[in-house]
């Protein structure tokens, strides 16, 4: 499914922005997965139209970072969070400007929802991950949210099981070890990396709230599959948290952590490629148990 | 200045943690032998040789572009690097100097500036 927008003029001194296509809200128990992959966002023009979207304190965080590429990615992940949020909101056009953020007490952005006084919609959450060649942001209803990218042929300097024995837990450890390929296991080390991320990121208490080797995600196959989070001091698990584990782009793993709301649901994750003000194009529906 | 810090080391007792297991396991060999040394241990680092040893560490990584690196770096805004890179920054520097940050002080090491306190500050860096 592939919606095209014209692109309207951009006079130098108006204020106006190009119309974004509203959005439907994520369902109870699904996530909605947007991506930019950097290098196809080519245009100059379209580039300086994101910056005016940006808050002066976001812009110049953008212009902090060193190199075009850095700043570049830092831009769209500004811009990918504001055009997609305000996409969501029912009441029509609301301006991506003028939308504020805040961080939470332990520095996780969230949206600042006192802007708007007759706000009936239901809070949004989203959480924002990028790589040198891909940002991603994911968005849900009601439930925080974490998601985490990784390169998947990014090279590990150390070695895995070092690496692991150091920050995973001893289930985790025991799991990477048991596998004989090199490359497999460097793959699934990364995979537990995202998923580790992300759960961090969805909790929203900081690293040092739920330190790496302080618990499992330890994956079941079969038809009741599906990842158990486990303590590592009491071996306790549960399903309160809900993973999913997607490749995106053909060069990335992409995990998504969502907190259950007692459904006990399936988790449905839909991915979609955006480039902000021009076109989205469906790419995925999965479910994740 | 020698003899002041050489009766300090002498008179200075040593009040280090056990080892533990998989401490010794992730150390190199000359870290091992250098712990068993008692002038070594319990003594602070001078600050700008930890920044050029911190500062080689870093250009040391594929991903990093060295003519990038300076004191001032910051890994994620000025090198680009994720948490993955800085997770494998921090085992570089435990490497180098020796000893196991612990992961809270890890979190918040997000520059060549901070790691290079961080470690300048600790008597068991090497």
């Amino acid at each position: 499914m592939r919606t095209s927008i014209m692109s309207q003029m951009q006079r130098s001194f108006s204020i106006e922005l190009p119309k974004l296509v509203p959005l439907q809200l994520p369902s109870r128990m699904e996530t909605h997965l947007w991506y930019v992959i950097p290098d196809e966002v080519k245009s100059t023009s379209l580039l300086k139209q994101y910056s005016q979207l940006l808050s002066p304190p976001e812009n110049d965080k953008v212009l902090q970072m060193r190199g075009d590429k850095l700043q570049k990615n830092a831009l769209l992940a500004r811009t990918l969070v504001r055009t997609t949020i305000a996409r969501y909101q029912t009441n029509n056009g609301v301006d991506p400007r003028t939308l504020m953020f805040k961080k939470n007490m332990y520095g996780k952005p969230e949206v600042d929802w006192q802007n708007y006084k007759n706000c009936s919609d239901p809070p949004l959450h989203f959480n924002i991950s990028h790589t040198d060649s891909l940002v991603a942001c994911g968005v849900t209803l009601h439930v925080p949210v974490g998601i985490d990218l990784e390169d998947k042929d990014r090279k590990i300097k150390h070695d895995v099981l070092t690496l692991a024995e150091r920050f995973y837990s001893t289930d985790e450890v025991t799991f990477l070890s048991t596998i004989p390929d090199p490359e497999v296991q460097r793959k699934e080390f990364i995979k537990l990396w995202t998923l580790k991320e992300a759960y961090v990121k969805a909790l929203g208490k900081g690293f040092s709230a739920a330190p790496f080797n302080t618990f499992t995600i330890q994956f079941k196959a079969g038809t009741n599959g599906g990842y158990n989070l486990c303590k590592e001091e009491t071996k306790k698990c549960n399903r309160d948290w809900k993973f999913g584990l997607l490749e995106l782009a053909d060069s990335h793993y992409a995990a998504v952590c969502i907190e259950d709301d007692q459904a006990r649901a399936p988790m449905r994750v839909i991915v979609r490629k955006t480039i902000p003000f021009v076109e989205d194009e469906l790419i995925s529906e999965s479910k994740f148990l | 200045m020698a003899a002041r810090g050489a009766l300090l080391r002498y008179l200075r007792v040593n009040v280090n943690p056990t080892i533990q297991n998989r401490r010794e396991r992730a150390l190199p060999f000359t870290a091992i032998l250098r712990r068993f040394s008692e002038e070594v241990r319990g003594s602070f680092l001078d600050k700008s040789e930890v920044t050029d040893r911190v500062l080689s560490v870093v250009k040391n990584f594929q991903k990093v572009d060295p003519s990038k690196v300076s004191p001032k770096s910051h890994f994620q805004n000025d090198l680009g690097l994720d948490s993955l890179d800085t997770v494998e920054v921090v085992m570089a520097l435990e490497e180098e100097f020796g000893f196991e940050i612990p992961d809270t002080d890890a979190d918040k090491i997000h520059s060549i500036n901070l790691a290079v306190d961080f470690i300048a500050s600790h008597p068991q860096a090497k």
